[in-house]
């Protein structure tokens, strides 16, 4: 027979599981997003509600760039493109209902400073065009693909290069790095998984303030004028919460979604 | 009521009165809190420290410049082979531009702090010595500098420009390719035409030590002036509408970079 206070403890547990709210990681959205809905089983799907229309369509201008993007690397046959787009807007509207059921975690914008070295959730521009880069793919020749698959690899690393040496321009400015300390700090930030590096649209907030992160991928570079001035040096952590694009009205407007976008 | 308790409850009323307004009259504000619904405020010496150093989080003046010091020395020494004698001469020529950018503040703390003011006129007070101390104090006109062309020789004095240059071009470079990925999410680029618009881009002469917000704008600026016969090639219509858009809002930015010292070269 179970005592009290084990069944408390059971029913506990339960109950923690049941609630708890769950953080994706970049890699768990994508292997969420392979479960994805069957465009001819759209008709089963509830409606978004209005606040999920909204959001929806602030989400219209991600799927814009993203279309404009496989359409140009991969020359999309019409039907391919008519294909993508249908695609496309049926993942709007899943991670729409999917983000609402963690409704009120993030709704705009957010910055804010934090006193610690954290990895970001996954946010849902990322989920988003993490699931369409894939469901993209199924669409493509093999010729396509592989060209596509290029130019993703290559944005990727454009971007994470383009926020290393940023951060390592923040640092050199307060430190006086030179020319081989540059080189050696920046190859070991590149070795940081992408997930725990400051956002691209947050890092030119580092400025003033350096960021606070790993100082092993730092210190072994610095001599010890450097690491005495670096210890004095308040170290903050900008995070953003968003699905929001602020520069929606600037987004490269050769998709026809048949959907207006919001200014 | 009965008398007794009336007799009891009008002093408790007048005491209990008593007390709130002479906490009232006594409360002290905290620093930099609004003491009036105006603009005002009363500058405490935390808050002018605070606003000095830029909000340099615990760093005080003298541990700011402490550091700059340092690092213009240690970014000497290994070029010069500087000897004992030569480091104490610049830590006392540095020390010196110190005291006299510190003769000057203690004029403008006097006028402000345990005064009530007009945040606006406070801040503008303070705000160019804040500027002062984060561009350095021992650059151009210092008696560190002054010293430093004693102490150095041409050779050595052009090894430490071209250091620094590099280090002008690294930060220059990497402020351009964050632009443009984070243009990428409106343009949708591939990797050539990323290649391609960096190249439009030209480190103009500027201060070595540009501050990242000008540095930012600087880049926003130089982007709205490339041409656009310069960007067809590399771009279709469509990005070339969606990126004059964008750029359109920073074509006016040139004035604030000149008022900042920052030399720019108009096409």
């Amino acid at each position: 027979m179970i005592g009290a206070p084990a069944k408390c403890l059971v029913w506990l547990c339960l109950l923690c599981m049941a609630v708890a709210p769950r953080y994706l990681s970049a890699e768990e959205a994508k292997a969420d997003s392979t479960t994805q809905s069957d465009p001819a089983k759209e008709e089963a799907k509830p409606e978004l509600n209005p606040e999920q229309e909204v959001l929806a369509r602030a989400l219209q201008s991600v799927l814009k760039v993203e279309l404009s993007f496989l359409n140009r690397v991969a020359d999309l046959t019409d039907k391919q493109l008519a294909q993508a787009i249908a695609i496309g807007k049926s993942q709007v509207e899943d991670e729409v209902r999917r983000f609402s059921q963690n409704a009120g975690r993030q709704d705009r914008l957010v910055i804010r400073m934090a006193q610690g070295v954290e990895r970001r959730s996954a946010n849902l521009r990322d989920t988003l065009e993490s699931a369409l880069h894939l469901r993209f793919q199924e669409l493509l020749q093999e010729d396509q693909q592989r060209k596509y698959a290029s130019e993703l690899e290559m944005r990727a690393k454009y971007e994470k290069q383009a926020v290393v040496d940023y951060l390592v321009s923040a640092f050199d400015s307060r430190l006086h790095l030179n020319a081989e300390q540059r080189t050696e700090i920046t190859e070991r930030l590149l070795q940081v998984p992408g997930g725990s590096l400051p956002e691209i649209q947050m890092v030119t907030q580092y400025g003033q303030y350096l960021p606070k992160m790993d100082d092993q991928k730092i210190l072994p570079s610095l001599n010890e004028d450097q690491r005495k001035i670096l210890s004095g040096i308040q170290r903050v952590t900008f995070s953003s919460s968003n699905h929001l694009e602020a520069n929606r009205p600037f987004i490269v407007d050769d998709i026809d979604l048949e959907i207006e976008i919001d200014p | 009521m009965n008398s007794t308790s009336a007799r009891f409850s009008a002093p408790l009323f007048l005491l209990a009165l008593g007390c709130l307004l002479c906490a009232g009259c006594f409360a002290r504000p905290a620093h930099g809190q609004f003491v009036a619904a105006q603009n005002t405020f009363t500058m405490t010496q935390q808050q002018f420290d605070g606003w000095l150093t830029g909000g340099g989080g615990n760093q005080t003046v003298e541990s700011q410049f402490t550091a700059q010091l340092t690092l213009k020395i240690a970014e000497i020494a290994p070029v010069c082979d500087l000897t004992p004698q030569q480091k104490e001469q610049l830590e006392l020529a540095g020390k010196a531009d110190l005291g006299r950018f510190m003769r000057r503040v203690a004029v403008v703390e006097a006028k402000l702090v345990g005064k009530t003011l007009d945040i606006n006129e406070a801040y503008q007070q303070v705000a160019p010595f804040t500027s002062e101390l984060r561009k350095g104090l021992c650059g151009e006109g210092s008696l560190f500098q002054k010293v430093l062309n004693h102490v150095i020789s041409e050779e050595q004095l052009e090894i430490i420009h071209q250091a620094r240059e590099q280090r002008w071009q690294h930060q220059y470079r990497s402020a351009v390719r964050v632009q443009i990925a984070m243009l990428q999410r409106m343009l949708a680029m591939t990797q050539k035409q990323r290649e391609e618009l960096e190249l439009l881009f030209r480190p103009p002469s500027a201060p070595f030590d540009v501050q990242n917000s000008n540095l930012q704008i600087l880049v926003y600026y130089q982007m709205s002036k490339i041409p656009e016969e310069k960007l067809e090639p590399i771009f279709d219509n469509h990005q070339v509408e969606a990126l004059n858009r964008f750029r359109s809002r920073f074509s006016g930015y040139g004035q604030h970079l000149r008022q900042q010292g920052i030399q720019i070269d108009d096409e």
